[in-house]
Order: C-alpha cells, then sequence, then structure tokens
C-alpha cells in the first residue's frame, strides 16, 4: 500500500508552564511532549481514525498534517513530496489538497461574513472557478452538503450547530481537496444531528473519493466510518489495523481497556440484576508533562511485567498487518 | 419498590417559553433513574428545579412530592434543609462546583458542619472516610490539597464525596461525566453504581448518552423539546421503543452490525422554545406524524407494566420496531 499522506517518526515538544517554584528558581521549563516518535500512512480513499483520550497527541498530529504546526522531527510526505519543505506556491498546492474541519463550528466560520462570502474566500485565494462562476460553484456545494440554496445570503449564527458543521465541510470541498483532516468534528452535536453528518461523510467519500483521516474520541462513530484505525496514547501509536481487526481482536491491552471502558448499548436483560463490574482501567491518566518510562502504559496496564517499565517495547506487525507496541507480544 | 420521588405535570416557564411542560416521573427507593434527551430537551432544568435551583425569571408549576411534602412549594428555609442532606446534587463541571480558593478537605468539613452538625476531629476524620470511599488514594495528605491540584476524574470524585457527606437518599446527577475521557468516565460511573448498592440511595443521572443509560440505568425517562415522550424499564425501551422519537434516537446510533452504512437519522432540528409546535412537539419532524398528532398534545398514557408512552402512532411503531428484528 502506497499511502497518499505519510508520516514518518513525527516528533513534537512544547514547553510547559513553570510552577511559581520553578520561576523562583529558574529552573528550565518542563517539556510537553505531544508527538512521541508518531508513523502512519493515509491511502487513498480510506478513512483512518485517530483514538485516544486527553494528551494522547492526536489533535497535535492533525495540526502538524496541515501545518498549522511545525514538528521538530521526522517526515510528513505527500505524493512523494516533502511536504515540511514546502513554501510559497507549492506550499498553497499542499493547503488546496489537504483540507482540515474543527471540532467547534461556531469558532471556525467568520461570523461577519455571509455563507456564501465563506464559500467563494477559498474559491477566490487558490483561483478555482472564474469570478462569473462562483456564485453557481456556491450553490452546488451547499446542495452537495444539503444545505438550502438561499444559505448563501445568511449569516453563521442563523444556523444550527449541525447546519455550521455542513457549511464548515461545504468550505473544505470547495477547492476539491483529496485529503480531509477532521478533528473531532461531530463531539459537540447530538445523536440525531451526527447521525447526518456521518452520513454525509460517508457519502462525499465514496462520489468524491476522499481520504479522511477522522480524529476522534468516540469508539462508536469511530467503528461506523473507519476502514482502519490508530489507537495513540500519550504520544505514541500503540495499535494500528483494520477497524474490524482492532475492535474485534485488539492486540494492545491499552486498545482492550478503551473496548471496555465504553459505553455499549446493551442494556441487561428484564429481571436480570444489573453485574456491577469494576472499571476497565485503574489510575488517571499521566501528565504529558511526564509520561513515564519504558511503555509509557504500564503504570496503569494490568498485563505490565518487569520489563515495561525499563524498555520501550518494539513494534509488532502480525500476519493480518495488524501492529501493536507491547512487551507481551514478543 | 416504594417510591420515593414523584413528580406531576412538572412545567418551567421561562417569559413567553415552556421549556419544560407536564413532565411526570416517579424515582423508585434504590434505583437509577437516567433522564436522556439532546440539548435543549429540558432534562436539566428539570432537575434543578426539584432543588428549587432554577434562575429568578423561572417559574414552575406542578408538584414533586418528597416524603410528603412539595419540593416545589417548599419555603426558601425549608428546601435548604433538604438540599445537600436529603437530595444531593453533582454537575457536568466539577471545577466551576468547587470553590477553588478552599482545600478539599475544607469543603467536605463545611458541608459535614453544615448538614450533620459535626466539626473538628470527628469532622475531618469522616472526611478521610469520605475520600477514601470515592476512590482517591493517600485521602489523609489529599485532604490539604486545593480543587486545582486535582485531575478531572478526582475532582469528579471529590464533589461526589461532598454530596455524599450527609449520605442523602437521592442523589441528583447532572451529566457526571460528559467532560471526562473513556476510561476516567467509565471509573465514575462504576463508582456511582457501587455507592448506590452501598448506602442504598438512588439517583436521577442525566445524560445525551443512550449508552451510559443501557450501561447503568434500572428505568429511563426520553425528553424531546420539554415533554417526557417515553418512560419505562430500560431494557423495553431500548429494544422495543413505543415512540416515534425514541425510535428515531436508537437508530441515529452507529451500531457495530452496519457499519459504514447511512444511518437513519432524524431530519430537521429541535423546534425553539418560544414556538413550540402546537400537538406532539415531535411531529414536525416525524415520519410516523398523522394529523392528529398535531392537534392537540398527547398524554403520557400506560403501554405496558410500568412503560409510558405518549405517542399516538406508537402501535405502528410497535410494528416497525418488530418488523426490523
Amino acid at each position: 500500500m502506497s499511502g497518499i499522506l505519510v508520516a514518518d517518526d513525527l516528533t513534537r515538544s512544547f514547553p510547559g508552564r513553570r510552577g511559581f517554584a520553578g520561576l523562583l528558581s529558574g529552573s528550565a521549563r518542563p517539556l510537553v511532549r505531544a508527538l512521541n516518535g508518531v508513523s502512519l500512512e493515509l491511502a487513498r480513499g480510506e478513512t483512518l481514525a485517530i483514538v485516544g483520550e486527553s494528551g494522547c497527541g492526536k489533535s497535535t498530529l492533525a495540526r502538524a498534517l496541515v501545518r498549522l504546526i511545525d514538528v521538530d522531527g521526522g517526515q510528513i510526505s505527500f505524493e512523494g513530496t516533502d511536504v515540511r519543505r514546502l513554501s510559497g506556491a507549492d506550499l498553497q498546492r499542499y493547503n488546496r489538497r489537504v483540507q482540515m474541519i474543527f471540532q467547534d463550528p461556531y469558532g471556525s466560520l467568520n461570523p461577519r461574513m455571509t455563507v456564501g462570502q465563506i464559500l467563494e474566500e477559498g474559491l477566490q485565494v487558490h483561483d478555482m472557478v472564474p469570478a462569473a462562476q462562483r456564485a453557481a460553484r456556491v450553490g452546488e456545494l451547499l446542495s452537495l452538503v444539503r444545505l438550502p440554496a438561499d444559505a448563501a445570503g445568511r449569516l453563521p449564527h442563523e444556523f444550527s450547530g449541525g447546519q455550521r458543521q455542513r457549511i464548515a465541510i461545504a468550505r473544505a470541498l470547495s477547492i476539491e481537496p483529496d485529503v480531509l483532516i477532521a478533528d473531532e468534528i461531530v463531539s459537540a452535536l447530538d445523536v440525531s444531528v451526527q447521525a447526518q453528518i456521518l452520513n454525509l461523510l460517508l457519502d462525499l467519500q465514496s462520489r468524491l473519493g476522499l481520504a479522511i483521516l477522522f480524529v476522534s474520541h468516540d469508539l462508536r462513530v469511530v467503528r461506523h466510518l473507519a476502514h482502519r484505525v490508530a489507537i495513540m496514547y500519550l504520544g505514541r501509536v500503540v495499535e494500528v489495523g483494520q477497524a474490524d481487526d482492532v475492535f474485534d481482536r485488539p492486540r494492545h491491552p491499552y486498545t482492550r481497556a478503551l473496548l471496555r471502558a465504553a459505553p455499549a448499548m446493551e442494556p441487561p436483560l428484564p429481571g436480570v440484576p444489573r453485574v456491577r463490574r469494576s472499571a476497565a482501567l485503574v489510575g488517571e491518566l499521566p501528565s504529558p508533562l511526564a509520561i513515564p518510562n519504558g511503555c509509557p502504559f504500564h503504570p496503569r496496564c494490568p498485563e505490565a511485567i518487569d520489563r515495561c517499565s525499563v524498555e520501550v517495547p518494539r513494534v509488532n506487525i502480525d500476519e493480518n498487518r495488524q501492529m501493536a507496541t507491547c512487551h507481551l507480544l514478543g | 419498590m416504594s417510591v420515593l420521588l414523584s413528580v406531576r405535570d412538572l412545567s418551567i416557564r421561562i417569559g413567553a417559553a415552556t421549556p419544560v411542560d407536564n413532565v411526570s416521573f416517579d424515582v423508585k427507593s434504590g434505583e437509577m433513574l437516567g433522564i436522556v434527551g439532546e440539548s435543549g430537551s429540558g432534562k436539566s432544568l428539570s432537575l434543578r428545579a426539584l432543588l428549587q435551583l432554577l434562575p429568578p425569571q423561572a417559574s414552575t408549576g406542578g408538584t414533586a412530592v418528597w416524603q410528603g411534602q412539595d419540593l416545589l412549594a417548599m419555603a426558601p428555609a425549608d428546601i435548604r434543609r433538604v438540599r445537600g442532606r436529603e437530595i444531593a446534587m453533582i454537575f457536568q463541571e466539577p471545577m466551576t462546583a468547587l470553590d477553588p480558593v478552599l482545600t478539599i478537605g475544607k469543603q467536605i468539613v463545611e458541608s459535614l458542619d453544615v448538614h450533620l452538625g459535626l466539626r473538628g476531629a470527628v469532622a475531618r476524620k469522616r472526611a478521610v472516610e469520605l475520600l477514601d470511599l470515592v476512590g482517591i488514594p493517600d485521602a489523609k495528605r489529599r485532604l490539604g490539597n486545593y480543587p486545582h491540584e486535582f485531575s478531572g476524574g478526582m475532582r469528579q470524585r471529590a464533589m461526589i464525596a461532598i454530596a455524599l457527606a450527609a449520605e442523602p437518599k437521592l442523589l441528583l446527577a447532572d451529566e457526571p461525566t460528559t467532560a471526562l475521557d473513556v476510561t476516567i468516565q467509565d471509573q465514575i460511573l462504576a463508582l456511582l453504581l457501587r455507592l448506590k448498592d452501598e448506602l442504598a440511595m438512588s439517583v436521577i443521572l442525566v445524560t445525551h448518552d443512550l449508552g451510559i443509560v443501557a450501561g447503568t440505568c434500572d428505568r429511563v425517562a426520553v425528553m424531546y423539546a420539554g415533554r417526557i415522550m417515553e418512560s419505562g424499564p430500560v431494557y423495553p425501551v431500548f429494544r422495543t421503543p413505543a415512540h416515534a422519537y425514541t425510535l428515531g434516537l436508537m437508530r441515529s446510533v452507529p451500531d457495530r452490525a452496519h457499519a459504514r452504512q447511512p444511518l437513519a437519522f432524524i431530519p430537521g432540528t429541535p423546534p425553539d422554545p418560544g414556538a413550540m409546535p402546537p400537538g406532539c412537539r415531535f411531529a414536525p419532524r416525524c415520519g410516523f406524524a398523522a394529523a392528529m398528532c398535531s392537534a392537540a398534545p398527547p398524554p403520557l398514557a400506560d403501554i405496558g407494566e410500568d412503560h409510558q408512552s405518549s405517542c399516538l402512532r406508537a402501535e405502528d411503531v410497535g410494528r416497525v420496531v418488530r418488523e426490523a428484528a
């Protein structure tokens, strides 16, 4: 498989905040290691979901891929070209072909621009269609995301959250990208509205052949949408594989815990008392300021052995090409 | 099981809007009741109304009978005696519910003093026990911490400890895990289930997550646009929904057997609270709606053992559910 967008060994740290004592003593600012050697490949036309809890680096990864932030080390390549070296017109072309959509449909649309102006802006910047045809293209885009044609003359505040997310999707699609990077785009939406957006993404993908990197913490949504899934924990990818394999035969203990912790839609049978089970994982998520040595998951891992606290586990790939990083896999 | 709290025809008016309209439900002793709905359905407002915690411009109608007294009609001094002692509440964002300038220990001790008159060493000992109870390790030392020194999950545990200080008979939990990560949410839900049994309390859990309801609640009330659409034991409501809205909601949730296939979403958006439809409030978005649905608000009627629905097309909904099974 040759990926359209390939990340190789990405690292990125941010300076954390010093406490008052730290300020007085003049000690170095602590480092938050947001990405700690992340390698992933997104194939043409597929949906790759990135799943993880707070501080796992999933949003940093999304932003790094569209060059909203720079990485400290590693390689990003798009159709074989080195994305980190792009500048000027080449960078603009990259930005046209790889588009990002954000979680908050309220914060990501300019409140003073009409929906028509928002959708035309990209067409103009990237010189996509002649000025005379832009209004017609806006109409096409609105119908693509199933918004009424008269939406073009209205302002973002006149729309509901779900409709705004459609506008954001229409804006991303206006310049005909090959890759969509979607960062928690349905997390703020109610379930009935979320279903509309998921249907739209599936439909657009099959019609336009988009590759989608779908960042989410919601396993139910991920299972519905993704062809492949990557599980991240504290700046590292701990498991990657086909969605069915990862959900049905998880190889990493963290993936297993995450699946067990997610609420299932299965109520107990009537008359059968609820079996109270213990929590899937004990302990807190460690601070990204102090990532544990060895396997970052070992302090919470129910299956940890001595080796886990000392040695970073190596990548283990099985016959299904399902990758996991765990000492128990050999 | 005996009925602990009986809410009848609870309505909340704010200006011209009625964000909660004729809501009725019972809470039995020892049970966990889920109130589930999407944003703006009135689920949190209904919960707050029970302890008279609504903003001053809101007025309430109906009754909520607790130990022979109507919570909605109680004088301020009387509801204060119930609040925190007999009925306690926890919120979505513990950071805003906890006082940032007082240590966790001080806040628990304060609660013990106000509700039980415990002070000094006795109160401190009880505070350590409470932190232990909610699973905060090294409880004695943690009493001296401020809320900002706790993680989100620990803050929620601390808030639960404060709420439990007076051993309430009913805990109102308003989206208590919505701001938490999946594995931490799982810990807090397991904790609530354990405490409910150990302390023989009842819990009303307000949530937007149907999975949480399935995993924790005994019964559920489904709210939409300020009204209860359907209520009953969790299993029949999930497996054989008797309201078009419940069916729509269940079908909107991705299900593993139908990955990458279109979901049966609910078209349109919820009504504006100032301009509610005259009949069933779901009728304008409902695929089952008939002329009668828009005529008058349909009452919540018994349709099975302990199972109510306000859907005039409940039989047709039931047929569709059976055919799909």
